[in-house]
């Protein structure tokens, strides 16, 4: 289960000659994992090192600083570990938008949604590197924003239907953008999502229309969402 | 491929138009795939009389053609013999469509080649004399010049093909393995494919190379011709055209006896247009319908065809010049025209020194047919099922559940429970709008799920949901009015009071209902004919 590292941990350079041979053969298997980390149940089955051992031997790895807890978010009930040279995987730590604690930062991710459609809808068009540059100077938010942060919250509003995509092609508005950038528009004039044709009536919305046939229990000759729709 | 519903709703519009006989030859030919007349007796259990009559109604609406079956060997061996009818499920949901497809000629040509081409609509295939015959009648003039006049609008219909000569009678169609078989619709199964290759062999060999040749015979008096040859009392109008259907032979047949009928897809190539059109104008700009409405009236040559994927390449020049012939396009720059192909995506491929720009129609129908069904999932399963679903559609491929989790968390309330978006991915995967599948690993199940978006089958569920609802809001109407039957039926003096207040409500629910139905129907035309 999981991404397996491609070097396996006996090519790696012994230089560790401070660890005791147990410490050494754990902190081995906690380093051959990169930047997967393990758990400590995996640990134990790959080291057969049992408790009360196991536990007084990754304690002293942790004290010495060779390797380091970390919050799975997939898993958030189970103890990983990880080399200190590494950090864990985007895809472990939830990446920049969880807390050390593994907690979704919703208020960082609704801020910086607001923050970044407002400036598109008063710029016209903008990248993520204007965008990037523009909130980390003005201050408005508390931590630094990386390029990728602020592209990955421009592809969610992409995703919500707010804003759109386009690359630029230097005239009008694009103005300074160099042709090919990609960069973000309103989703249309009025920002507002297009209504289709099966959502403007009962049907579209309807959760029961497997079950609903001309002359069955649930039909359109005595629909209730339909009298309802057609009570004026 | 047409399901269940799609099935439901044809024999729905058939059964409303032509009565119950007719449309239970129509449920079984849809059901059954091509079959003899002998067949349609034995399935439907009426008598062969009824279904004669029956078919050669749909004949006559170009519901339904015949064909026989023909082999290149020499052996005859196998060829199943006589005539075989076929019907033409798109003809039949045409039929709901027929008010589009007179506006557009009332908005190209005038209001009397509607009421020309109304007449065939009406009645499916007419003669010339017919045609003038009937406009004739709705006027109290009818000399020759009037009949001239009406001779060169049918003409000019014919050149702009809005109108076509009918297709022979029974053209003859080779055997191939399957051809034969006893096809079911409606069942998901491979069979329908095989029906569907014989619906479209069929069309394809019974379409005329004399097509839109008309021949115009002006100066002849049709109304004296008429009298002339006035037939026997007992025989009606419309019992000669249904017999002239069935014994019309292209080639042979005298000029006169030439039937004609609306040209379908020439409506559907307009129709498919203005979506393309509208899509842009609301996801873009005004600017942005203006040139692709530009490009594509440039592209429309002598050969028309519906599921064109792309534009014919045109020079920045050659696009300018159409847009400014619009009063709308005269106040662009062909600065403004190059930004709004780019906005479409579309770049200019240079060969040689010239550079030349094609619109990716097949994208543009995409994009609309994608925010048609995000619209409705966002409306049913709710804003966050949505996101996912566009997440798994971008994807294009298969995204396993902690992947797409892994992006789903960045929504716009708080965090979204791990559970719900299970619950939800579940949900539509277990309603037809995404596919599932479980890897196996070595023999044993892996936890994980893997999700994705099947744009083929999705539009073809869709489609078939679509079905469903156009039948639901045609069966409510129905039945609204008439349970409001008698109020319908009220002298305006006695519209008041009580009354007054039902008649004004059936009205407003008959407006609401017709209009949903009508903008249904525009997407029930994007999912299957673009
Ligand atoms: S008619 Fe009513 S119950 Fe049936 S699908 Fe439509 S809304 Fe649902």
């Amino acid at each position: 289960m999981g991404r397996q590292p491609n070097i396996s941990y006996q090519k790696r350079k012994r230089t560790d000659s401070e660890l005791t041979d147990t410490e050494r053969k754990l902190y081995d298997v906690v380093r051959s994992k990169e930047d997967m980390g393990i758990w400590t149940g995996e640990m134990k089955k790959e080291t057969r090192l049992q408790d009360p051992e196991f536990t007084k031997i990754l304690d002293s790895l942790v004290k010495l600083k060779k390797i380091k807890k970390f919050v799975n978010i997939k898993y958030n009930k189970r103890k990983y570990f990880i080399a200190a040279e590494f950090e864990p995987s985007k895809e472990l730590s939830g990446g920049v938008w969880y807390t050390e604690e593994g907690k979704l930062d919703t208020d960082l991710i609704h801020g910086l949604k607001v923050l970044c459609k407002k400036l598109i809808v008063r710029e016209n068009v903008a990248t993520s590197e204007s965008l990037t540059e523009f909130i980390n100077k003005s201050g408005v938010v508390n931590v630094k924003c990386s390029k990728e942060q602020i592209t990955e919250i421009l592809r969610c509003l992409v995703l919500d239907n707010e804003i759109v995509e386009v690359k630029s092609s230097e005239i009008g508005v694009f103005g300074k953008i160099s042709g090919g950038t990609p960069s973000y528009r309103c989703s249309n004039k009025e920002g507002d999502p297009k209504v289709g044709a099966m959502a403007s009536f009962p049907c579209g919305a309807c959760l029961r229309i497997n079950e609903c046939t001309p002359n069955g229990v649930i039909s359109p000759m005595t629909c209730v969402y339909y009298t309802k729709w057609l009570d004026f | 491929m047409v399901g269940q519903n799609g099935i439901m709703l044809a024999v729905n519009i058939i059964s409303s138009h032509f009565g119950i006989l007719v449309s239970k030859v129509c449920e079984c030919l849809l059901r059954k795939g091509s079959l003899t007349i002998q067949n349609i007796v034995r399935f439907t259990e009426l008598t062969p009389q009824q279904v004669k009559h029956s078919v050669l109604v749909l004949i006559q609406h170009n519901c339904v053609q015949a064909f026989s079956f023909r082999s290149d060997e020499d052996d005859q061996g196998g060829v199943p013999k006589g005539t075989h009818y076929v019907v033409i499920f798109e003809n039949i949901l045409h039929r709901l469509r027929f008010a589009k497809f007179s506006s557009i000629v009332s908005e190209q040509l005038d209001k009397e080649s509607e009421e020309l081409l109304e007449g065939l609509l009406q009645h499916g295939r007419l003669t010339l004399e017919q045609i003038i015959l009937r406009a004739l009648s709705k006027r109290n003039e009818g000399d020759c010049a009037i009949q001239d006049v009406l001779r060169e609008k049918i003409s000019k219909l014919v050149s702009e093909h809005f109108v076509e000569r009918c297709p022979p009678s029974e053209p003859s169609v080779r055997l191939q393995d399957g051809d034969n078989s006893t096809r079911k619709r409606g069942t998901k199964s491979a069979s329908f494919v095989r029906t569907k290759t014989l619906e479209q062999k069929v069309i394809t060999a019974a379409v005329s190379l004399k097509r839109f040749d008309f021949t115009m015979n002006t100066g002849a008096d049709v109304i004296s011709e008429a009298n002339a040859l006035r037939k026997p009392a007992n025989v009606t109008v419309g019992e000669k055209r249904k017999v002239e259907a069935l014994e019309m032979d292209d080639g042979t047949i005298d000029e006169k006896d030439i039937l004609w009928r609306a040209n379908f897809e020439e409506f559907i190539c307009h129709l498919k247009q203005k979506a393309c059109i509208a899509s842009v104008r609301s996801r873009l700009d005004d600017e942005v319908g203006v040139t692709l409405n530009a490009v594509l009236d440039a592209t429309r040559g002598p050969e028309k065809k519906v599921k064109v994927e792309n534009s014919v390449p045109l020079s920045l020049d050659a696009i300018f010049e159409e847009v400014i012939k619009s009063e709308e396009g005269r106040c662009m720059t062909k600065e403004r025209v190059d930004l709004a192909l780019s906005q479409m995506g579309c770049h200019p491929t240079t060969i040689g020194t010239k550079a030349s720009y094609s619109v990716d129609v097949k994208n543009i129908i995409e994009i609309a047919r994608k925010e048609e069904v995000e619209s409705l999932i966002s409306k049913r399963y709710g804003k966050d099922a949505c996101r996912m679903f566009k997440l798994l559609w971008k994807n294009g491929e298969l995204m396993e559940t902690d992947k797409a989790l892994y992006f789903f968390p960045i929504s716009d309330t708080a965090f979204v429970n791990k559970n719900e978006a299970l619950k939800s991915l579940s949900n539509l995967g277990n309603d037809g709008y995404l596919q599932m599948e479980k890897p196996v690993s070595q023999g044993a199940q892996s936890q994980f799920l893997l999700w994705k978006v099947n744009k083929s089958s999705l539009g073809e569920h869709v489609f078939d949901e679509m079905c469903h609802a156009a039948l639901n809001l045609r069966l409510r109407l129905a039945y609204e009015l008439e349970q409001e039957h008698e109020i319908l039926q009220l002298p305006k003096h006695k519209r008041i009071g009580a009354e007054g207040k039902r008649y004004e409500r059936i009205r407003d629910v008959n407006i609401l209902l017709e209009s949903s139905l009508m903008k249904l129907d525009e997407a029930l035309m994007l999912f299957h004919d673009y």
